[in-house]
């Protein structure tokens, strides 16, 4: 079954289509991926299915309701942690879960037994008390999560859930997250920047500039790469890559002073280039194609680095605090 | 749509709830609900009155009558505020946790207006149970007529303070509008002089403000056993008249409200 549904999905901002006619579909109890550079879409896209911003034109149904018509049903449906912090910083930790609990009808008997076990599962349990202005940049998002949890919604959103925060806690987050969300049986739809986060998803869609670019489990997503990956450097790049490309591979180009080849089977592969090329090999390596391959191959650029720019965080931080740019 | 009545009522409860218990956690904003009307009463009615030296053979007190517009004034002032915390929850994120939730638009618009109304009232009986030490006599008789109006006052100002907060971005924005509107509201509301010999156009923003049928309200109830001679001098129109237009304004400004945060994405 189909717990989101969504057809030719579009929306403008004046002159700029910041998402341009999206369909997909994402069934129940999925983890579904939206991988994308800053400005994809992937915001408004959740946006429009949260009922939060109004499509231009298109439908999506989420749980069944419609999010144009439906908008309360949709609501009452879903979670949403938003890219940036959401929560009351004058409450403590339990104060927010209790506020966000009465909005979803959560009886009190429920919530309290509940909010309990969700701090004690994210280390916020001796802190419950306290209030939420005074936690760390981690501490808050963990909070955040399993606020948007608490309620057990059919489907949680996730925008960018791990954002600003240092990998091991963000391995830690992602453990919470699926635990939760396989125990009660919680769609997860997900936006990141993050490609090792994006495996965690049993489908991606990759979105550029608002369009669906590619959309597959991260496995067949890598097969489009067309096979393993080997990185080497010769005495002689060109002559090299002329050798490759006329006896292994046609796949094969020099970038950064490197000769980059896509074979399949690197593994046989490999010691048979080191032996049969002409030229002296300095050094050489070979990986298996990452989802940052799969982006370069379907959008011909690099998505961003790991860690976000000085910049770029900071942007992101103004932005947050509710400046414009 | 389907409305969940429960749960609207519900959520409405809570968006008062904390409201409430973010007034009583800000210690300037509970001190200032003490300070402001020690200040009020002290500057505008007893020590006008001994700089003026009126308040002789007028057949009432003069810090009696300047009571209901010390009253209204606070009560502008306090609801107008609360409407700020729309703001600051837009500016600092929380909003979008509400705006989120299963709760209607109108929930949440009437959610803050019992804030107002609550914080209103609260700062209206501050004042008035600080009166007696400036020398104020008030019946006890009065005090439920002086809380109504207080009460539909803080109403109508919230709703429009609420009308503002629904297109502001930022808390700085609101406190610009915030003082320009307080002034003109106060002095035009006959709070502190009367408003008979003015411009035309003065008058007119006299009649469509809320201030003006408050302080007039709330004159009619502190003045009630005053001789008729007496009462013309001051009380323009009679109290039900003054409480209905208060309410009218107050509605359409909710409704207003509403409207606009309905209409915002
Ligand atoms: N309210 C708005 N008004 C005008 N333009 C907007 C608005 N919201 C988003 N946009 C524009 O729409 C485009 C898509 O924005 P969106 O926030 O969906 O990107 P994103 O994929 O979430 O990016 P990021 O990774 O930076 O969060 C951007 O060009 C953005 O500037
Ligand atoms: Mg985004």
């Amino acid at each position: 079954m189909n717990i989101i549904e969504v057809n030719n999905l579009t929306r403008r901002f004046k002159e700029l289509v910041a998402v341009q006619d999206v369909s997909f579909n994402v069934a129940q109890g999925e983890i579904f991926g939206f991988l994308g550079p800053n400005g994809a879409g992937k915001t408004t896209t959740i946006k429009m299915l949260a009922t939060l911003l109004k499509p231009t034109s298109g439908e999506a149904k989420v749980a069944g309701f419609s999010v144009i018509k439906d908008r309360i049903a949709v609501r009452k449906s879903i979670g949403l942690v938003f890219q940036e912090s959401t929560l009351d910083e004058e409450l403590s930790a339990y104060e927010n879960l209790r506020f966000h609990a009465e909005f979803y009808g959560v009886p009190s008997s429920t919530y309290k037994q509940r909010s309990l076990e969700l701090l004690q599962l994210v280390d916020l349990a001796e802190r419950a008390k306290k209030k939420v202005r005074d936690f760390s940049g981690g501490m808050k998002r963990r909070l955040e999560i399993v606020r948007g949890m608490l309620h057990y919604p059919k489907v949680l959103f996730l925008d960018e859930p791990t954002i600003g925060l240092d990998p091991q806690t963000r391995a830690t987050i992602w453990q919470y997250i699926l635990k939760i969300a396989k125990q009660q049986g919680i769609t997860l739809f997900l936006t990141t920047h993050y490609l090792n986060e994006a495996e965690y998803c049993d489908r991606i869609a990759v979105i550029d500039h608002g369009k669906i670019v590619a959309l597959d489990s991260p496995d067949k997503l890598k097969e489009r790469v067309g096979g393993d990956i080997i990185t080497l450097t010769t005495d002689h790049n060109g002559r090299s890559q002329e050798f490759i490309s006329e006896h292994f591979t046609k796949d094969v180009r020099i970038e950064n002073d490197q000769i980059v080849a896509i074979v399949r089977d690197g593994n046989q592969i490999l010691p048979r280039l080191v032996r049969e090329l002409p030229e002296t090999v300095k050094s050489i390596e070979l990986k298996q194609p990452s989802l940052d391959d799969v982006f370069l191959k379907l959008t011909g650029s690099k998505i961003r680095d790991e860690a976000p720019s000085a910049a770029e965080r900071s942007k992101r931080f103004l932005r947050a605090r509710g400046f414009k740019r | 749509m389907k409305y969940d009545f429960i749960l609207e009522l519900r959520s409405l409860r809570n968006i008062f709830l904390r409201d409430i218990l973010h007034f009583f956690r800000d210690k300037t904003r509970i001190i200032a609900s003490v300070v402001q009307p020690i200040f009020f009463l002290g500057v505008f009615g007893v020590g006008l009155k001994s700089a003026l030296g009126v308040g002789q053979g007028l057949g009432f007190d003069f810090v009696e009558f300047m009571f209901p517009g010390i009253i209204a004034t606070t009560t502008l002032g306090v609801a107008l505020n609360t409407s700020i915390s729309i703001v600051t929850d837009r500016e600092f994120g929380f909003l979008k946790e509400i705006l989120v939730a299963p709760v209607s638009r109108a929930s949440i618009v009437a959610g803050k207006i019992f804030s107002g109304i609550f914080i209103g009232l609260f700062q209206a009986i501050m004042l008035i149970a600080l009166s007696p030490i400036f020398g104020l006599k008030i019946d006890w008789g009065a005090i439920p007529g002086l809380l109504f109006i207080a009460l539909l006052l803080s109403f109508a100002v919230t709703s429009m303070g609420l009308l503002i907060a629904s297109r502001m971005r930022s808390a700085e924005g609101f406190q610009f509008i915030f003082q320009f509107l307080f002034f003109p509201m106060m002095f035009l509301s006959g709070a502190f002089f009367p408003i008979t010999d003015v411009p035309t156009w003065m008058k007119i923003i006299s009649n469509i403000n809320p201030l003006t049928y408050a302080v007039d309200g709330l004159r009619n109830i502190v003045f009630h056993g005053v001789p008729e001679i007496v009462r013309n001098t001051i009380i323009i129109h009679s109290l039900r008249f003054d409480a209905l237009l208060i309410v009218a304004f107050g509605l359409i400004m909710f409704g207003l409200a509403f409207w606009s945060f309905n209409r915002a994405e």
